[in-house]
């Protein structure tokens, strides 16, 4: 699928605002992948082309960041935390009850392409532990017997905008619901959270 | 398990000179809320009444040192640029990638014209025009902050041509990441601004030198440039008053991990475990005894329950073999088993290195495989010094301090937690040791 003309245009401000064409090349992939979900061999070729780069530059880069997609995501890509913090805190069972509700593995697109899963590292948000992040918002803390819940609430939200994908990113997150903490972007509120 | 409720947090959180004195201020990054809230008052200051030589000067005098790990002091860093004319570069560091390190994200989402003013300054003191924040890819907010107040900042005469009327020009650009631990390496985080696959360059030439797009690169953390513009606003000698005297001035400390309040709190550098953990973090939670303490996310080496005493500023870790780095403290409790903690670590590093130099490439592979047998109960008696072995031939053998950084955690627990190892490899008779933990109780 060939760019959209405001990806291009967009693509284009971020090489008039670097001062080396191929310093445009991540935020260019970034841009393309915001409005396509993923980044296929030919929107990279593409992205490179528009830059007069080699395709083989975009594709150096999007195999190795890991927010960079070159398979299919689902319409909410669920990078769940496991870096120590999370680990202490149960992200282990988390991840076992998101994959069991959501029938599939790590890597994989449900069945209804809502939702895909990927294990990730430290992603800053240790108070909420143990957290992940959907799309472009960090929700937590998260439970096991709370997934299902939370997962219905996205399901019913799927039909609404979602950052990441083709939406404003000045947008704040959607607000939370049940289980369904948002905990990014929220004006003046320390990042904290008390356990007992 | 947890319930979220705001908390305000930390000392200095309502002082005056507190790094997040605007903390529970809506709207922050707003030019004209932050211009209520004492925005930009060293900017102008600096630009009134001193020179960049002044403005170095006065952040060398206050021995600012780089809180992002190294601690290498950034009024020296910046005098290391050639003078002579031509184009330089300032890049922060924003990629905060270790775990348990959320500090940088707090600064920029709730005071992003603090991090602006500090990069005018910083700018303006080495005679640099074009500015980049480097941010990790997952901080969207934060980084849509920055771009807001960014703009607005310009807009406002504060960024841009001809700075509050001076000859001073600078620009700023947020450049966005896309997951990668590596990143935060110095060298690897200007390939990556570069377009290339961010992997770190052999040094010397130092980036002070040979930096961004070739030319001579100042590097430095968010939480160092966001300390500078209250150093030129209140002075050296104010700030020497703070923290202890080979180390002034604050540091936020991240803590996350088994404690009752996780947070990141702003202290006086010097600050003790035991009073950061029970004082400020709440304790652990079913006032359980600490295990061990990882004082600077997953790279640094350890400091065992017994030693909660310690003062966390730039010397005295050193003097129990760690180091302060980022100041973010992850705190276990006595439930945790090390070997299975240890293994999460290993394959952080595994994950997260680069490829670009063999033996943390092979070696941090090779590591895992090792602790994922032990830990799965199949371990042979061997496996020890195997673990041993192999992180020797990591150590000191790569050109970043990631593949370093992977062997801390597999060296500092079996120093003091080796009986833990033992007892899960068949074969190997378990050798009790006196509990580490037994002295906090």
């Amino acid at each position: 699928m060939p760019l959209a003309p405001d990806t291009i245009a967009e693509i284009e401000r971020i090489r008039a605002a670097l001062p080396n064409t191929r310093s445009a090349l991540l935020p260019a992939l970034k841009a393309a992948q915001r409005e396509q979900g993923w980044l296929p061999r030919e929107t990279m070729a593409e992205v490179a082309e528009r830059l007069d780069l080699d395709p083989n530059a975009a594709y150096m880069l999007a195999t190795f960041y890991t927010m960079l997609h070159t398979e299919p995501v689902g319409h909410y890509h669920l990078e769940v935390c496991r870096s120590l913090p999370c680990y202490l805190l149960g992200c282990d069972a988390v991840i076992e009850a998101l994959k069991e509700r959501l029938g599939v593995e790590l890597g994989e697109v449900s069945a209804d392409g809502l939702f895909s899963v990927q294990i990730g590292e430290c992603l800053g948000d240790c108070p909420h532990a143990p957290m992940m992040r959907v799309n472009d918002d960090y929700v937590g803390p998260l439970a096991p017997d709370t997934i299902g819940e939370l997962l219905e609430i996205l399901r019913a939200r799927a039909g609404e905008r979602v950052r990441g994908l083709a939406a404003d990113p000045a947008d704040g997150p959607p607000p939370n619901e049940g289980p369904l903490h948002y905990s990014n972007a929220i004006d003046a509120r320390p990042l904290s959270t008390v356990r007992e | 398990m947890s319930d979220v409720t705001p908390q305000t947090t930390g000392a200095g959180q309502g002082d005056d000179w507190s790094l997040f004195r605007n903390r529970q201020v809506p709207q922050m990054v707003r030019l004209d809320v932050a211009l209520e809230h004492g925005a930009y008052q060293g900017l102008k200051k600096a630009l009134a009444e001193y020179t960049p030589e002044q403005v170095t000067q006065i952040v060398i005098d206050a021995s600012l040192l780089g809180r992002g790990g190294a601690g290498f002091p950034a009024g020296r860093k910046w005098s290391f640029i050639p003078k002579a004319p031509g184009q330089k570069y300032l890049t922060v560091n924003a990629d905060e990638s270790e775990p348990g390190t959320f500090s940088n994200r707090e600064l920029m989402e709730t005071d992003p014209h603090q991090l602006i003013e500090g990069i005018a300054l910083c700018c303006y003191a080495v005679g640099i025009s074009q500015a980049f924040i480097y941010i990790r890819g997952e901080y969207v907010y934060a980084a849509d902050q920055l771009d807001r107040a960014i703009a607005e900042a310009r807009a406002g005469g504060y960024l841009g041509p001809n700075i509050l009327g001076s000859d001073y020009s600078l620009e700023v650009f947020v450049f966005r990441g896309a997951g990668a631990y590596i990143c935060g390496e110095e060298s690897a985080l200007l390939e990556s601004i570069e377009g290339n696959r961010p992997m770190p360059r052999s040094r010397p030439p130092f980036p002070a030198v040979v930096g961004l797009y070739g030319r001579p690169t100042v590097i430095n953390n968010v939480e160092t440039i966001c300390n500078v513009p209250r150093i030129v606003f209140k002075g050296a000698d104010w700030y020497k008053t703070l923290g202890t005297p080979t180390s002034p001035g604050t540091k936020v400390y991240s803590i996350s991990g088994h404690v009752r309040r996780p947070g990141n709190y702003e202290l006086p550098l010097g600050t003790t475990l035991r009073e950061l953990i029970y004082e400020h973090a709440g304790g652990v939670p079913g006032d359980r005894a600490v295990k061990a303490v990882l004082p600077s996310g997953a790279a640094a080496p350890w400091i065992p329950g017994d030693q909660l005493d310690l003062p966390l500023d730039y010397d005295n870790p050193k003097k129990v073999g760690t180091i302060l780095g980022s100041a973010s403290v992850i705190v276990m409790d006595e439930t945790v088993s090390i070997p299975h903690a240890t293994l999460r670590l290993t394959e952080f590093f595994r994950h997260e290195s680069c490829g670009k130099c063999t033996p943390c490439r092979e070696g941090t592979m090779w590591l895992e495989k090792t602790m994922e047998r032990i830990c799965a109960g199949e371990g042979v008696p061997g496996d020890l010094d195997l673990l041993i072995d192999v992180c020797s031939k990591i150590n000191g053998r790569v050109l970043c301090a990631l593949g370093d950084f992977a062997v801390s955690p597999i060296q500092s627990s079996l120093k003091f937690f080796r009986h833990e190892y033992e007892a899960l490899i068949p074969g190997l008779a378990p050798v009790r040791e006196p509990e580490l933990v037994a002295a906090d109780k």
